[in-house]
C-alpha cells in the first residue's frame, strides 16, 4: 500500500489538515511516512493518491486547537453543534483506501533478525553470514542500501557493493518491503507493506539497525512553506519530478553531503543552520557550499510558489539584527534516531548533545543493557561519523558470534578497539560521549544528564515564544508548541511560565515536578496520530526541555505501542 | 536511600483513577484536606485505557439503577469542571445472530429496562440493512438500539477533575506506590509509599485492579480479581458509524468510532487472571480483526494504527464493591471491583462515596454493593459484561 508510490514519484500533494483545512507543506515521501499521509487524508503524499479536501472556517479552527478545544467554554456551550463539525472532518472514506490482497501468515525462523537494511544492517548481517549464522534481514523499504543508496559515487559510501554481496549470500534472508511491527506477548510480528503477508518471526538475536529519519523543522510558520525531507528531495530532483532553488537546513555530514549531491545535479542549494559552525564540528567542511549559519528562522512568508524565510541573529539580550533568504523549497536533513522498536522493547533512552541522537542505555559495543539478546547498530545509537559505522557493526556482529564461540574473546577485544580508534580520531567529543554513557550505566544511572546548552537540531526558540501557536509540532493532530506549553502549565498549576528571568530570580517552574510526557501526549494527542509520533516525540520533548531549562528525561518518552506502520485488519484477519 | 517527605490530611485516596478522582473531588468540594495518591500517572491504570463508551442497559435492576443514575451524574458534572468530557450520546446497538438471542433480551427488555424508563429499541434484519447498510446484514436476525448509551473523552474526564482537584488545594501525589496501609489499635493512622507518607484517619481505597493487593496490607481480603483485556484503535477514517457502540452478542466483539474518526474496538479472549503485563497477544490481534472484518466487511481496509490493554477489575457477581464493613480497620473505605464499568460509573461513585464517609448517609443505590453481599450470599450477577 504505503511502498505503492516508491518506484513511479510524482509530484507530491500538499497536503491539509482534517481538522481545521490549514495546509500541511510538509513533504515525506518514505514508508514511514504513511502514518502522517493517512492522519491528513491522503494515501500517498507522492503518488497523488486520494486527498480529502477540508474545509473549516477561521475562527472554528482557533477553536479546534488541542489544547483549546476540549477547555474552552464556548465549545462546551455549543457542543451539540461541535459534534457536527467534529463528525465531518476530512478523513478519507474508509471504502476509499485500498483493500489488502488475501494475505497468508509466513513464520521466519532465524538465528539473528537484523531490522533495517542501510549501511550498519547490511555489513552487520555480512559479518555474521560470514561467521556462520543464519541471518534474515528486513527492510521497509522495496530495496536494500538505505539513504546511502542516494549518496553513490564521490558523496558517500560505497552501499551497492554491500547490498550485491548480502543478496547473494544470504538469498531467501532478505525479505524488502516488510516491517517489523513489534514484540507481542506470543510472537514477534510484522508485515509486508502491500498488506499480502503477515509475519512471524522467531529468531535467537535481534539487531536494530533502525538509523535515523528526518522531521519537520519547528519555527513559527513551519506547516505553511513548503518543506521536504532531504532524502524525499533528493529523490525527487533525480526522477526529475522537482528542480528549483532550495533552502537546506541542517549541517551534520549528511545534510551536507545532501548539499553536495545537489550540487552535482546543477543545483545551488543555500546552506543554513542555528549553529554557528556546521554539526560535523570540522569548519573546513563548508568549503565550496553556500552556507548562512547562526541564523534563527523567524517567520516565514509564502507567495505561489516561492517563499520568503525570516530569519534573526542575537547580538545580545532582546537584540538581533535579521535579514531574510528565499527559495522554492525548504529542506530539513534534521535527523532523529529511529526508536519506537526500543522505546516498545522498554529500553531507556537517553540524550546526549554530542551524539545528537537518543542512546539507548547500552554498552557502546551494543549490547543493550536487560535485554541480553538485542544489539543496536548505527545510526539508532546516535548520529556517529558514516566511517565509523562498518567498524562499529563488525564489532557488534563478532560481540554476537562470540556468544556462540564463533569469534575468539581476542577477536572481538581487536574489533572494538579498531572502532573505538576510529572514534577517536574521527571526533574525540563522540568518544568522549559513548564513555559517559558506558560509565554512567554501569555505576549510578545517569552519569552526566545532557544539559541542553542548545537544542542542536531545531531552529525554534524561547525568541518567539509569542508566535508558539504558529510552530506545528505534531503535523497529524495539528498540535503546536502553544499547546504543549499551554498543557504544561496546567499540569505544573502555573498562572504562567516565565522562561525570561533576572540572575537571582527562580522561576516558579524551576522547583517543580515537570509532567510527563505521557500526560502532554493525552492531553494533547501529540503522537496519538496515525504516524504514532515518529515525527514529533523527540521534538517535543528536548525543546519542552530546552524552554524549560529543564532535562529530557524529567519529561521522558511516552510509550510505543505496536503496530510500527499500520497493518489493515483484512491482513491480520485472513493470514491462517 | 529514597527521601520520605511526611504530608498530613483528612483523607486520602489511593488510586488516581475515575473513581479516586470523583471521590477526591467530592470531598475536596465539602472542604476536606484530600491526599489523592497514585503508582503511576494521574488516569494511567484503568480509567484511560478503556473504550470510553457508558450506557444504562444492565443485567439486573441494581445495576440498571445505578447506571441511569450515573449517566445523569456525568451530565451533571461537566458544567463543574473545566474539561469538556465531549459526551455524545450515540446509542449502542446490540446486534444478534440467533431469534433465541434476541428474545432474551426482548425480556429483559420488558422486565428490567422498560419499568426503569430505559427500554431499547428493537428492529428486525431488514431495518438493520436498511439504517446501517455497513455491517454484514447477512448474519444478524436483528438489533437493540439503546438511545440513552453513548461515548466520552476519558482523558478529559481525568483531567477535568485533576485541575479541579489543583484548584481546591488538593494534594495530588503521583507516581508514587503505597506499599502500606499503616493500621494501629484497629484505627487507620495513613499510608507509606516509596518516598511519601501521608498521616491522616480515612483511607479509601479506590486502586481498581490493584485494590485487593492494598487491602490486603490492612488485613483485609476482597475477592477482586485483574483480568486483562486487550483494545485496539485503527487510523482516522471518515466518520460513518453512528452508534457509539456495536456489539456482536454473538462473539462479543464490539466496536464503535472515536470523534476523530479512529474505529476502536475489542473482542473477548479466554485470559487467566492476574496483573499480567500490560502487553498485547497475536492471538486476540488475530480474533479481534476476524471479528471486526465479519461484522463489517468495509473493516477489510482499515489499518490497525495502535493496540494496548488494560485490566478489568473483576468480582465474583461481576459488580462493583463500596463502602466498609465494620470488622475493617476503622477509617478504611472503598470503592473498587467495577468489573469494566468503572469510568462510567465512577462519578456517581465518587459522590455516592463522599456522602458515605462524611455523614454517614448510605443511598439506597449504593446499599446494594456494600461488601457485606459477599459473605451473606447476596450476589447481585451481571450477565451483561461487554469485551
Amino acid at each position: 500500500m504505503a511502498s505503492e508510490g516508491q518506484g513511479r514519484l510524482s509530484k507530491p500533494v500538499m497536503l491539509s489538515s482534517p481538522r481545521t483545512g490549514e495546509v500541511r507543506g510538509f513533504i515525506c515521501c518514505e514508508w514511514w511516512c504513511s502514518g502522517y499521509w493517512l492522519s491528513n487524508g491522503s494515501l500517498n503524499q507522492c503518488a497523488g493518491q486520494v486527498n480529502a479536501q477540508s474545509s473549516l472556517m477561521g475562527f472554528m479552527s482557533s477553536l479546534a486547537k488541542p489544547s483549546v478545544l476540549p477547555r474552552s467554554r464556548l465549545v462546551k456551550i455549543a457542543w451539540p453543534i461541535v459534534v457536527r463539525f467534529a463528525k465531518g472532518m476530512r478523513h478519507v472514506d474508509a471504502s476509499q483506501l485500498p483493500e489488502p490482497p488475501k494475505a497468508k501468515l509466513i513464520n521466519v525462523t532465524t538465528d539473528v533478525l537484523v531490522v533495517g537494511g542501510g549501511l550498519s544492517g547490511l555489513i552487520t548481517a555480512m559479518e555474521l553470514s560470514r561467521l556462520g549464522l543464519k541471518v534474515t534481514i528486513v527492510e521497509g523499504n522495496g530495496e536494500l542500501g538505505g539513504r546511502n543508496v542516494e549518496l553513490e559515487g564521490q558523496n558517500g559510501p560505497k552501499v551497492s557493493g554491500y547490498v550485491n554481496e548480502v543478496k547473494s549470500k544470504l538469498t531467501d534472508g532478505v525479505l524488502t518491503g516488510v516491517v517489523l511491527d513489534g514484540f507481542l506477548e506470543d510472537a514477534a510480528v510484522g508485515h509486508s507493506l502491500d498488506g499480502a503477508s503477515l509475519f512471524r518471526f522467531n529468531y535467537k538475536v535481534l539487531v536494530l539497525a533502525t538509523g535515523s529519519r528526518e522531521v519537520p523543522l519547528v519555527f513559527p510558520g513551519n506547516y505553511k512553506v513548503l518543506m521536504y525531507t532531504g532524502l524525499t528531495y533528493l529523490k525527487l530532483v533525480k526522477a526529475s519530478v522537482v528542480k528549483g532553488e532550495p533552502v537546506l537546513y541542517g549541517t551534520d555530514e549528511w545534510g551536507l553531503a545532501v548539499a553536495r549531491e545537489l550540487v552535482k545535479l546543477g543545483l545551488n542549494p543555500l546552506v543554513i543552520d542555528h549553529a554557528i559552525q556546521p554539526r560535523t564540528g570540522k569548519l573546513s567542511d563548508l568549503k565550496d557550499l553556500r552556507t548562512l549559519m547562526g541564523v534563527y528562522l523567524s517567520g516565514v512568508e509564502v507567495e505561489g510558489t516561492r517563499f520568503r524565510l525570516r530569519y534573526q541573529v542575537p547580538e545580545g539580550p532582546k537584540k538581533f539584527t535579521t535579514g531574510e533568504v528565499t527559495g522554492d523549497a525548504l529542506v530539513s536533513t534534521i535527523r532523529v534516531p529511529a526508536i519506537e522498536l526500543l522505546a516498545q522493547l522498554g529500553a531507556e533512552l537517553v540524550y546526549d548533545v554530542v551524539l545528537s541522537g537518543v542512546v539507548p542505555r547500552h554498552k557502546w559495543d551494543g549490547e543493550v543493557i536487560g535485554l541480553k539478546n538485542v544489539y543496536v547498530v548505527g545510526e539508532v545509537t546516535g548520529i556517529i561519523p558514516l566511517s565509523t559505522i562498518p567498524l562499529q557493526a563488525k564489532a557488534t556482529a563478532y560481540s554476537i558470534a562470540a556468544a556462540y564461540g564463533l569469534v575468539k574473546p581476542e577477536e572481538v577485544d581487536r574489533a572494538i578497539a579498531e572502532f573505538k580508534n576510529a572514534l577517536v580520531t574521527s571526533n574525540p567529543a563522540i568518544l568522549d560521549a559513548f564513555n559517559r554513557l558506558e560509565k554512567g550505566l554501569h555505576e549510578v544511572g545517569y552519569f552526566q544528564e545532557p544539559n541542553v546548552p542548545e537544542v542542536p537540531q531545531w531552529a525554534s526558540d524561547w525568541y518567539f515564544l509569542d508566535k508558539a501557536d504558529d510552530q506545528l509540532i505534531c503535523f497529524c493532530e495539528d498540535v503546536s508548541l502553544g499547546d504543549l506549553l499551554r498543557v504544561t502549565k496546567e499540569f505544573l498549576g502555573l498562572k504562567e511560565i516565565k522562561i525570561n528571568v533576572l540572575h537571582d530570580e527562580v522561576p516558579k517552574h524551576r522547583e517543580l515536578k515537570m509532567p510527563r510526557m505521557e500526560y502532554i501526549k493525552r492531553a494533547t494527542g501529540l503522537g496519538t496520530g496515525a504516524c504514532q509520533g515518529k515525527l514529533c516525540m523527540i521534538t517535543a520533548n528536548l525543546i519542552l526541555a530546552r524552554l524549560m531549562r529543564r532535562k529530557p528525561y524529567e519529561f521522558g518518552l511516552f510509550k510505543q505501542r505496536p503496530p510500527l506502520n499500520p497493518i489493515p485488519l483484512g491482513t491480520l484477519g485472513d493470514a491462517e | 536511600m529514597i527521601r520520605r517527605v511526611v504530608h498530613n490530611a483528612d483523607v486520602v485516596v489511593i488510586g488516581g483513577g475515575v473513581v479516586g478522582l470523583a471521590t477526591a473531588y467530592n470531598l475536596a468540594k465539602r472542604g476536606v484536606k484530600v491526599a489523592l495518591v497514585d503508582k503511576g500517572i494521574i488516569g494511567g491504570g484503568s480509567s484511560t485505557r478503556n473504550a470510553s463508551r457508558f450506557r444504562v442497559q444492565f443485567g439486573n435492576v441494581e445495576n440498571t439503577k445505578y447506571a441511569i443514575e450515573a449517566v445523569k451524574e456525568l451530565k451533571r458534572i461537566k458544567g463543574e469542571l473545566n474539561w469538556n468530557p465531549m459526551i455524545r450520546r450515540g446509542g449502542y446497538l446490540w446486534l444478534f445472530r440467533s431469534d433465541e438471542a434476541m428474545r432474551s433480551f426482548e425480556e429483559i427488555n420488558n422486565s428490567i429496562w422498560r419499568p426503569l424508563g430505559v427500554s431499547v429499541r428493537l428492529m428486525d434484519g431488514g431495518e438493520l440493512a436498511n439504517k446501517y447498510p455497513y455491517l454484514n446484514h447477512k448474519l444478524y436476525v436483528g438489533a437493540a438500539f439503546g438511545p440513552q448509551d453513548g461515548e466520552l473523552h476519558h482523558d478529559y474526564l481525568m483531567y477535568g477533575y485533576l485541575s479541579r482537584l489543583r484548584e481546591m488545594g488538593a494534594l495530588i501525589i503521583d507516581e508514587t506506590p503505597i506499599n502500606k496501609i499503616s493500621v494501629v489499635n484497629g484505627e487507620v493512622k495513613g499510608v507509606e509509599g516509596v518516598g511519601a507518607v501521608i498521616n491522616a484517619k480515612t483511607v479509601i481505597v479506590t486502586a481498581g485492579a490493584w485494590s485487593s493487593e492494598i487491602l490486603k496490607t490492612a488485613g483485609v481480603e476482597l475477592p477482586i480479581n485483574a483480568v486483562r483485556k486487550e483494545i485496539g484503535i485503527t487510523v482516522p477514517v471518515r466518520f460513518f458509524i453512528e452508534p457509539s457502540l456495536v456489539i456482536d452478542t454473538h462473539t462479543n466483539a464490539y466496536f464503535g468510532q472515536t470523534l476523530r474518526g479512529e474505529v476502536i474496538g475489542s473482542i473477548e479472549v479466554n485470559e487467566e487472571p492476574g496483573l499480567k503485563p500490560f502487553n498485547n497477544t497475536l492471538r486476540w490481534l488475530r480474533a479481534w480483526a476476524k471479528a471486526m472484518v465479519e461484522a463489517m466487511p468495509v473493516s477489510r481496509r482499515i489499518p490497525v494504527m495502535r493496540i494496548w490493554s488494560g485490566y478489568y477489575e473483576v468480582t465474583p457477581d461481576n459488580s462493583h464493591i463500596m463502602g466498609r464493613l465494620d470488622s475493617w480497620p476503622r477509617g478504611l473505605y472503598v470503592a473498587a471491583g467495577f468489573s469494566g464499568h468503572g469510568l462510567m460509573f465512577g462519578p456517581l461513585t465518587g459522590r455516592l462515596m463522599a456522602e458515605y464517609v462524611l455523614d454517614g448517609k448510605l443511598s439506597p443505590l449504593m446499599e446494594p454493593f456494600l461488601p457485606d453481599r459477599l459473605s451473606k450470599g447476596k450476589l447481585i450477577k451481571e450477565h451483561l459484561v461487554i469485551g
